[in-house]
């Protein structure tokens, strides 16, 4: 099992991959899945592994709720934030409700990302 | 048409202009942010390089390739806003059917649970409908929202339309797996439909969606001052 500090399920692949490499050069680790199933896949083979989830809400095989439920079915204690650009009210009130920590809206600042980050470090200690 | 569904046709168009505008902006957002992302990681590229980094050629003309990719999305994002907010220009009007399917799959496209919708093409001369093109677009847009939720987001939905006969065109959805639709149409949309003349017929594997090709009522109603 490898540790890594976020997880990106993210199909938007340009997004996942440019922030993958920003926070990379802040030697931040990160692993990006580009639909709900890969994700739902890692975090099963890797329970525990990554710090937090960054997790968006429109995805090709599976709805965003459906892969939260199933995150916090599988590893319930780590923090999964929904970043996205879609999303309405009943949308936020849904991930809240099933656990999310938060419902950001694209696009989000790395150093929003990297203060996410240093908190969960914090809850994890 | 009546003044009660006038009015809530009214205020359901208002509402319908909101929600789609709302979509677009998401899609808009998506864009921004890869735009941000990639422009933040050119940034972080240039301290690297004044820090004595090599900066790799390649890299930074997959970062110009991209940005320019997701203008030309953000273009035609813009396209498909425009043309929808022109839908108002005219309150009743020959309305092309495979203009407003495109339109609506598109605008449906930016929702959080949309699902593939594929469009079959049509015949070759377009066909339309003299109709409220709004109003119209509003019932396509709506019954394929409520389409997409009685699915599973992994199945595609094959759009295609026909003209049985001179009088009216069917807009047929076909779906692998019914979804639950009993409640289809809700209330809101069967007063769109009643306000187009439009009828829906669902069957295990497809919806139809009849639309006559001249509504005269909407006409009258509109050129009374009673504007959808």
């Amino acid at each position: 099992m490898k540790q890594i500090d976020i997880l990106i399920i993210d199909d938007e692949v340009k997004f996942a991959d440019m922030l993958s490499r920003r926070l990379s050069l802040r030697g931040i680790t990160c692993r990006a899945c580009y639909d709900g199933l890969s994700g739902i896949q890692w975090i099963k083979e890797n329970p525990g592994a990554a710090v937090l989830i960054l997790l968006d809400l429109k995805l090709p095989d599976l709805y965003g709720t459906q892969v939260l439920a199933h995150i916090k079915e599988i590893d319930p204690a780590v923090p999964v934030f929904i970043i996205t650009g879609h999303g309405t009210r009943e949308d936020e009130k849904a991930c809240l409700d099933l656990g999310a920590v938060e419902f950001i809206h694209k696009p989000v600042s790395i150093e929003k990302i990297t203060t996410l980050l240093t908190h969960a470090r914090g809850e994890v200690q | 048409m009546n003044q009660h569904t006038i009015d809530l046709v009214n205020k359901q168009g208002l509402q319908f202009f909101g929600s789609v505008n709302a979509s677009i902006s998401h899609e808009l957002k998506n864009i921004f942010a890869i735009i941000s992302e990639t422009a933040g990681f050119l940034n972080d590229l240039t301290q690297l390089s004044k820090q004595g980094k090599k900066l790799e050629l390649s890299v930074l003309e997959n970062c110009s390739n991209s940005i320019s990719e997701e203008i030309e999305r953000g273009f035609d994002t813009i396209r498909q806003m425009n043309q929808f907010a022109h839908s108002v220009d005219d309150p009743v009007k020959e309305t092309s059917i495979a203009d407003t399917l495109a339109l609506a799959v598109k605008l449906t496209g930016f929702l959080s649970y949309a699902g593939k919708a594929h469009i079959q093409d049509g015949p070759a001369n377009d066909i339309t409908v003299f109709t409220s093109p709004f109003l119209f677009q509003t019932l396509v847009y709506k019954t394929l929202c409520a389409l997409y939720k009685a699915m599973d987001i992994k199945d595609e939905l094959t759009i295609a339309y026909r003209q049985d006969d001179p009088s009216g065109i069917t807009l047929v959805f076909s779906y692998d797996r019914s979804g639950d639709l009993k409640d289809f149409p809700d209330p809101k949309t069967a007063d769109v439909a009643d306000a187009l003349k439009a009828t829906f017929t669902i069957k295990e594997s497809a919806l139809e969606l009849t639309i006559p090709r001249d509504n005269d009522g909407l006409q009258a109603a509109l050129a009374d001052g009673q504007t959808p």
